[in-house]
C-alpha cells in the first residue's frame, strides 16, 4: 500500500479533494449557483463599504479610490486563496477541529498530519468565487491606475499574496494551539482571528491610524500585512520605513512560532487527550 | 474487588500487548476562592491503573465495564491517539504513537458515536476517499467493497448522501468503510450503540464471520452483554481503570454466582418473584402459597449479575 | 408569560455559564472593529469633506451605538443553527408557542451583553466626548420596531434554510453579507455615493439599523423613517408567520 511520501502523493491527494469538491458542486445545480452567488455577494458586500466611501470622498487615508480598489482586490484575493487552499473541513479554522476533539479522526489516517492539512482544505471549484472577484478587482484597479507593470512586479504580487495567505493561516494555527489546552474557550479562536479581527481590519487603508495603533497592526496583530502594507509597496509607496521584504521575514518568523506552539499543543493532546467531542465540520 | 480469572492463554503471535499501563487525566475543580480561580486545583483521575493484558492474533475480545471504566481510553491508547502516563503499549508489534502511520494501515478503528463518513457526499464517495488516502490496492479494495456491500447490505444506499442515512444504515456504512483496507486488527468502541435489533444482528453476524473466516483480531466494547457474549469468546472486565476479570463467558457466569429465582403467576394475574438458594426451602414456601397458576424457574441474566457487580463497585466499602 | 420569562432567564444564565470572559473577549473584538471606523470618520472630517449633512460628533455616536446595539439591530436567533443540527423540532416538545420560545431564548441571550458591554460603554463614551443621549425620544419606538422587524426577517431566513436543508450555511452567510451592505449599520446612508442611501432607506434592511441610528443622532426624517419601519413590519410579519407555518412539516421531520 503505497507508503512513500512524494510530490506525486501530495498532488494525488489534492486531486482527490478537487474531485470531491467538483462532485459536490455538480450534484445540485441550484445549490452550486446559490453557493457561487453567495461567494460573490459576500465578497462584494464586505468590500463595498470602504470603496463607496473612497469613491464619494475622492480617496481616503492618502490613497486614491483606484488605489483603495487595488488594496481591496488584494485582500479579496488573499481571502480567496485561503478559501481555495484551506477552506474545506475547517483546515484554516483548525481550532474548531481541535476544540471539538476531531483531531482523533486525523490520527487514524495513515498520513502525516501536515500532509492531511495541506490536502484536506483544497476547494478549487466551490472556493474560487472570492478569488475571481479579488483578481478581477486587482486587474480593474490597474486599468484605473493606468499601470502596466512588468514581470517582476507580477512576481512580487504573487510573493506578497503568498506571504499574506501564509501569514493569515500561520496566525490561525498559532492561536489555535491554545485550543489543545482549553478546547471550549478557544474552539472559535481561529474564526475570531481570521474572520472577526484580521479580515475586517485588512479592508481599511490603515494609514488613517496614528502610529501607536499602526505598529501593532504590522507586528502583534498583523492585519496590516494582509493587504494595506503590501499594496502600498506594490503601488510604490512603502510605508513605515520598513524593508520591502518585511512581510516575508515576518511570515517566516510567525510560522516558526506557529509550528513550535502547535507541536507543543499536539504533544499535550496525545498526553492528556480531549474528553470533548462534537460532530460536524470535519467531514463536510 | 472481583476475582481475576485467567482462563484464556494467548496463542502464538500477539496482536495487542499492554504492560503495566496507567493513564491519568486531570479534572479541574470548581473555584472556591480567588486563589483557586487564579490557579485552579486539579484532581487526578486514573482512567487506567497498572493494566496488563495481551490479545492473541485471531482472538475476539469483549472489553466491558461500567461507564468511565477506561474502555475508550484503552482504544485511544491502542490507536495512537493518546500516550500512556506509564507502561508500554504494543499493537501488531508496533508502538502506536511512534509508528502511527504504518500501524494505521493495518488497523481499523470505529467509534460508535463518531462520524468518519463524509456527510455531504454519497457513501460511495467516502469509500473512494478511503481507498486513496489509505492507498488501498485496487484488487483489495474491489474485493472488500463487494464483500461489505453484500454482507452489510449497503448496496441499497450506496449512492445516498451520508447525512440522509438512518442510524443503522450509517453504522453499517461506517463499519464497511473501516474494513476497506482489510485491517488485521479491528478496534470497535460501542459499534451497536443505539441500533435496532435487525441492524445489531447484521453487524454482529458480520463481525463473527470476519473473525472466523479471516482470523481478524477484534477488540470490541459494548454495554450490551448479550451482544458481547454472542460475539466474543473472551471477556475482559474493567473497574475503575483496573482489570477486574479476564476470562471466558462461562467462567464469568460461574464467578458472578448468578442468583436463582422462582417467578410465580397467580390466578388473579398478579406476579411474585422469589429468590432462592435452597430448593427445599423454596418448595416449602411455594406449597404455602394459594391461588398459584404457574411457576417458572430462572437464573439471573449476565446483565443482571453485572449490574449487581457494578453497583457493588460503586458502593462505598 | 412566566414560562417565557423563565426560559429567557435560563438562556441568560446559560450565556454566563462559561463566566464573563467570553463576553469580555467579544466586547474587545467589537471595540477593535470600532477603532478604524472612528479614525476613518476623523480622517474624512480632517479632509474637510461634506459628510452628508452629518457632523463628526454625530458619526461617532452613530458608529458607537451601532456596535453597542449590534445584536438588537440585526436579530439573529438560534433557530437556523438548531435547524442545521436537526434540533428545531425539539421546540415542539414544550407547552409554549414555538416562536415565542425562540423570542424568549434570544432575548435572554442579549441581556448579559447589554449589561456587561453596552451599558458600561454608554456610561464611558460620554467621558471620551461621544454624545450618547438620543436626539429624539422617537428613537425608542423605532428601536422596538427594528427588533420586531429583525425577528420577522430572521424567521424568513430560517424558513429559507429549512427549505434548502443541506446548505443552511449559505443562507446564513448570504444574509449577513446582505445585512452588512444594506442595513446601514456600518456606513451611514448619508455617506454613500450615487444617492444609494435614498434607495436603501426604503428597503427592509434599511429599516432595521439605519432608522433607529439616524433618529438617535438626529439625522433623517422621523416620520418617513418610522413609516417605513411600520410598513415593513406590517408586510413581513404575516409573511413570516405564513412561511413558518408552511415550514413546520420539514422542520419537525428533519433530524428524526
Amino acid at each position: 500500500m503505497g507508503d512513500k511520501l512524494s510530490l506525486r502523493r501530495v498532488f494525488g491527494l489534492l486531486a482527490l479533494y478537487a474531485r470531491m469538491d467538483l462532485d459536490w458542486l455538480l450534484r445540485d445545480a441550484k445549490l452550486s449557483l446559490l453557493d457561487a452567488a453567495n461567494g460573490l455577494i459576500a465578497c462584494l458586500s464586505s468590500l463595498s463599504g470602504v470603496f463607496l466611501l473612497a469613491w464619494r470622498f475622492g480617496g481616503v487615508g492618502g490613497l486614491s479610490p483606484w488605489q483603495i480598489l487595488f488594496m481591496l482586490g488584494f485582500t479579496a484575493t488573499v481571502a480567496g486563496l485561503c478559501m481555495v487552499f484551506f477552506g474545506s473541513n475547517n483546515v484554516a479554522h483548525i481550532s474548531r477541529r481541535i476544540g471539538r476533539g476531531q483531531l482523533d479522526h486525523m490520527l487514524l489516517q495513515p498520513l502525516p498530519l501536515w500532509l492531511q492539512l495541506i490536502a484536506e482544505g483544497f476547494l478549487p471549484f466551490s472556493g474560487c468565487p472570492r478569488l475571481l472577484v479579488g483578481l478581477g478587482l486587482v486587474l480593474w484597479s490597474l486599468r484605473g491606475l493606468e499601470l502596466s507593470p512588468g514581470w517582476f512586479w507580477w512576481l512580487s504580487l504573487a510573493g506578497y499574496l503568498a506571504c499574506a495567505v501564509l501569514c493569515l493561516v500561520g496566525l490561525s494555527y498559532l492561536w489555535s494551539a491554545l485550543a489543545f489546552r482549553w478546547p471550549v474557550a478557544f474552539e472559535e479562536i481561529s474564526s475570531v482571528v481570521i474572520d472577526e479581527i484580521c479580515g475586517p481590519l485588512s479592508q481599511y487603508p490603515l494609514s488613517i491610524l496614528p502610529p501607536a495603533l499602526l505598529w501593532p497592526l504590522v507586528s502583534i496583530l498583523p492585519a496590516g500585512l494582509l493587504a494595506w502594507f503590501p499594496s502600498c509597496i506594490l503601488l510604490g509607496r512603502p510605508p513605515l520605513g520598513l524593508p520591502e521584504l518585511y512581510p516575508l521575514f515576518f511570515t517566516l518568523g510567525l510560522w516558526a512560532l506557529a509550528i513550535f506552539t502547535f507541536r507543543k499543543g499536539l504533544l499535550y493532546y496525545v498526553h492528556y487527550g480531549s474528553n470533548r467531542y462534537t460532530q460536524g465540520g470535519h467531514r463536510n | 474487588m472481583f476475582t481475576t480469572v485467567q482462563t484464556v492463554t494467548p496463542k502464538a503471535g500477539t496482536a495487542i500487548e499492554l504492560r503495566a499501563v496507567s493513564k491519568h487525566f486531570y479534572q479541574r475543580q470548581p473555584a472556591k476562592s480567588l486563589a483557586d480561580w487564579l490557579s485552579p486545583k486539579r484532581r487526578q483521575i486514573p482512567a487506567l491503573d497498572d493494566v496488563s493484558f495481551s490479545v492473541a492474533r485471531g482472538e475476539f475480545l469483549a472489553y466491558a465495564g461500567p461507564n468511565g471504566a477506561g474502555k475508550s481510553t484503552t482504544i485511544k491508547l491502542l490507536s495512537g491517539m493518546l500516550t500512556p502516563t506509564t507502561g508500554e503499549v504494543t499493537v501488531l508489534g508496533l508502538s502506536p504513537l511512534k509508528e502511527r502511520i504504518p500501524l494505521m494501515r493495518r488497523v481499523g478503528v470505529l467509534f460508535g458515536n463518531r462520524r468518519e463518513l463524509w456527510s455531504d457526499h454519497p457513501v460511495s464517495a467516502s469509500f473512494r476517499w478511503k481507498r486513496e488516502v489509505w492507498g488501498v490496492p485496487k484488487a483489495v479494495f474491489d474485493e472488500m467493497e463487494s464483500l461489505v456491500l453484500e454482507l452489510l447490505d449497503i448496496r441499497p444506499f450506496y449512492q445516498t448522501l451520508a447525512r440522509e442515512l438512518s442510524l443503522g444504515q450509517r453504522m453499517r456504512a461506517e463499519l464497511g468503510m473501516m474494513l476497506l483496507h482489510r485491517p488485521e486488527l479491528i478496534l470497535l468502541d460501542e459499534p451497536t450503540l443505539g441500533l435496532d435489533v435487525l441492524a445489531k444482528r447484521q453487524i454482529i453476524a458480520f463481525l463473527k464471520e470476519l473473525n472466523e473466516r479471516d482470523q481478524t483480531t477484534i477488540l470490541v466494547t459494548s454495554h450490551d452483554m448479550d451482544d458481547l457474549e454472542e460475539m466474543a469468546r473472551r471477556i475482559l472486565l474493567l473497574s475503575n481503570g483496573k482489570v477486574a476479570f479476564d476470562g471466558d463467558f462461562s467462567a464469568l457466569r460461574g464467578a458472578l454466582k448468578l442468583g436463582k429465582k422462582a417467578l410465580v403467576r397467580f390466578r388473579n394475574q398478579s406476579l411474585r418473584e422469589i429468590p432462592y438458594d435452597d430448593i427445599g426451602a423454596l418448595l416449602q414456601e411455594l406449597s404455602a402459597l394459594e391461588g398459584v397458576a404457574e411457576i417458572e424457574f430462572a437464573q439471573n441474566s449476565l446483565e443482571e449479575g453485572l449490574a449487581d457487580l457494578f453497583s457493588s463497585w460503586k458502593a462505598p466499602s | 408569560m412566566r414560562s417565557l420569562l423563565y426560559t429567557a432567564k435560563m438562556a441568560c444564565t446559560g450565556k454566563l455559564s462559561d463566566g464573563v470572559l467570553p463576553i469580555l473577549a467579544d466586547s474587545a473584538i467589537k471595540i477593535i472593529a470600532l477603532v478604524p471606523l472612528v479614525f476613518l470618520w476623523r480622517a474624512l472630517a480632517a479632509q474637510g469633506a461634506d459628510l452628508g449633512g452629518l457632523r463628526l460628533a454625530q458619526l461617532l455616536s452613530y458608529s458607537c451605538l451601532a456596535i453597542m446595539l449590534e445584536r438588537l439591530l440585526n436579530v439573529r436567533t438560534f433557530a437556523s443553527d438548531w435547524n442545521y443540527d436537526g434540533q428545531l423540532g425539539d421546540l415542539f416538545h414544550q407547552p409554549l408557542p414555538v416562536f415565542w420560545q425562540i423570542i424568549a431564548r434570544t432575548a435572554g441571550t442579549w441581556l448579559p451583553e447589554l449589561a456587561l458591554f453596552s451599558l458600561p460603554m454608554a456610561l464611558l463614551l460620554p467621558l471620551l466626548g461621544v454624545d450618547m443621549l438620543p436626539k429624539t425620544l422617537w428613537f425608542f419606538p423605532s428601536l422596538l420596531l427594528t427588533i420586531s422587524l429583525g425577528f420577522a426577517v430572521d424567521c424568513l431566513f430560517v424558513c429559507v434554510s429549512i427549505r434548502i436543508q443541506h446548505a443552511s450555511y449559505i443562507v446564513h452567510s448570504l444574509r449577513f453579507s446582505l445585512i452588512a451592505l444594506l442595513s446601514g449599520a456600518l456606513i451611514p446612508f448619508n455617506l454613500l455615493p450615487f444617492s444609494l442611501g435614498k434607495v436603501l432607506e426604503w428597503l427592509p434592511f434599511g429599516s432595521m439599523a439605519a432608522a433607529p441610528l439616524s433618529l438617535f443622532v438626529g439625522a433623517g426624517n422621523t416620520a418617513s423613517l418610522l413609516a417605513a419601519q411600520l410598513l415593513w413590519n406590517a408586510l413581513l410579519w404575516p409573511l413570516a408567520a405564513l412561511c413558518f407555518a408552511k415550514s413546520r412539516e420539514r422542520m419537525v421531520s428533519y433530524g428524526g
